[in-house]
């Protein structure tokens, strides 16, 4: 049995129904005039409502244009050797979502992390002296509904970085953020003439990962659970 | 003998104009199946769910395809309504003949088929607004994927002929039923016999779905349901003259 059994089920169901409808109507029928106001009123409603859907507080979906996310992609998992050999200038700088600095003049420093279990990649350098900077980095994160690719990378929640002495302390969100979209989408009828194919519910998480700068000479610990990563410079 | 002069035309416009209003019921059973589909397109067309720890999105999306599936189905099954035997008397009530009894049929199902597609196609708006109100959304998005007002024109007259296709189907079927009643069981499974047979990976069935709903230039759309529909009329036509006249 092919996918288009069930709905011709439906369909007898719904035919039996109307059927049903029909002869009740047939043997106690409304007058012509109340029958004619009702459908009348209707069809009413359907305007008031057709006009006045778009002036619904909506925003317009992000969508990534398909070439552009496959060459992202491709290059997104070459990326992380990348970074690892201290490409970070030249490739995250437009992909970090928020910088803290803090102040550090001790030898040594640990780091803990709450609520995040992600990878932490590490560069010493000499560029920094007494400071510590910390970035929180996040790209693209789409997901397809339909024929839609959407781009969610905005809903991904924000990261907070704090200094307690000399535990730098990496916090994600308490409870895992939940986000209810609606879409609208075409009519089948409207979308049967348009190039869009429906898609197979792909989506991709995007990169997200704190990359902290430290001074040359800085002595880092870490807590098991975090998967640190250091830049080779 | 009369002495009144008649002519087809006056005689179909009359017998048209006495559907339109004894045939009300139909109406109201459109609007009842339609306020149905909204309710269950409310529920959403597809959703997507994605999560990586950090957050979980859920994406629903919302189109009144339902509804139009709905008038589909309203527009085959009131063809077929429209051939039983008592709604066949009501047209003795005028001077007819086979001729503008089919005539008359044809032009109010068109009408209430162009109702039905138009009124399936508005009620886009209705479930938006309560699909809005009713759901505890973060945010409502909207695709602008270049669709514009001739994209909505193309799916408005699509919709008209997909509801037509389907009148136009009942119609036969309904003519079908009346010429020998046990087409009443053959025919159902017939169609379900047609998911059996294949000559791919699809069944029948599922071709002949494909024929009309995979089709992505207009125009053919518009040349094969057209056609379709002329046949299916012409057919019905002609077995109505295979029909024994009443007595």
């Amino acid at each position: 049995m092919t996918p288009i059994v069930l709905p011709l089920l439906l369909m007898i169901i719904i035919i039996v129904g109307l059927v049903v409808f029909n002869n009740r109507t047939t043997k106690k029928p409304l007058t012509y005039q109340k029958s004619r106001w009702i459908f009348i009123g209707y069809i009413l409603i359907l305007i008031i409502g057709i006009a006045f859907a778009p002036l619904l507080p909506t925003t317009n979906a992000k969508q990534p244009n398909n070439s552009e996310f496959d060459d992202f992609y491709i290059l997104s998992q070459s990326q992380y050797t990348e970074l690892l050999d201290g490409g970070f200038t030249d490739i995250y700088q437009d992909n970090v979502d928020e910088t803290w600095s803090f102040t550090y003049s001790r030898d040594s420093l640990f780091l803990d992390a709450v609520n995040f279990d992600g990878i932490v990649l590490i560069e010493r350098t000499k560029d920094l002296q007494d400071k510590i900077e910390v970035n929180f980095i996040k790209d693209y994160a789409v997901m397809e509904v339909g024929a839609v690719m959407i781009d969610i990378s905005e809903y991904q929640p924000d990261m907070t970085a704090d200094l307690n002495t000399d535990v730098l302390l990496l916090q994600g969100p308490a409870n895992e953020r939940e986000v209810r979209l609606a879409l609208t989408e075409p009519e089948f009828t409207i979308s049967q003439f348009l190039d869009n194919k429906v898609g197979e519910g792909y989506s991709y998480s995007g990169s997200h990962f704190f990359y902290i700068r430290v001074p040359q000479e800085l002595h880092v610990s870490y807590s098991d659970y975090l998967l640190v990563d250091f830049v080779k410079n | 003998m009369s002495l009144a002069n008649v002519n087809l035309s006056n005689i179909v416009i009359k017998q048209y104009r006495y559907k339109m209003k004894s045939f009300i019921g139909v109406f109201l059973a459109l609007m009842v199946i339609q306020v149905f589909g909204i309710l269950i397109s409310m529920l959403g067309a597809s959703s997507s769910g994605f999560s990586n720890g950090f957050f979980f999105i859920n994406v629903t999306s919302y189109t009144a395809n339902v509804v139009i599936a709905f008038t589909m189905i309203w527009a085959f099954t009131n063809a077929i309504i429209v051939t039983t035997k008592s709604y066949r008397e009501d047209d003795f009530t005028f001077i007819s003949n086979r001729l503008s009894y089919n005539l008359s049929n044809i032009l109010f199902l068109i009408t209430a088929c162009v109702i039905g597609a138009i009124t399936a196609f508005l009620s886009r708006g209705v479930i938006y607004i309560l699909v809005f109100f009713v759901n505890d959304l973060e945010t409502f998005l909207t695709v602008n994927q270049e669709v514009n007002m001739a994209d909505y024109l193309i799916g408005v007259l699509a919709t008209i002929l997909i509801v037509l296709l389907a009148g136009a189907a009942g119609y036969v079927v309904g003519m079908l039923f009346q010429l020998n009643k046990l087409l009443i069981f053959i025919l159902p499974v017939f169609v379900f016999g047609l998911d059996f047979i294949r000559t791919s990976n699809e069944s029948t069935l599922q071709r002949i779905f494909e024929f009309y709903f995979t089709e992505q230039v207009f125009t053919i759309f518009v040349v094969k349901t057209i056609m379709t529909i002329l046949l299916g009329f012409g057919l019905a036509a002609l077995l109505t003259n295979r029909m024994e006249v009443r007595r």
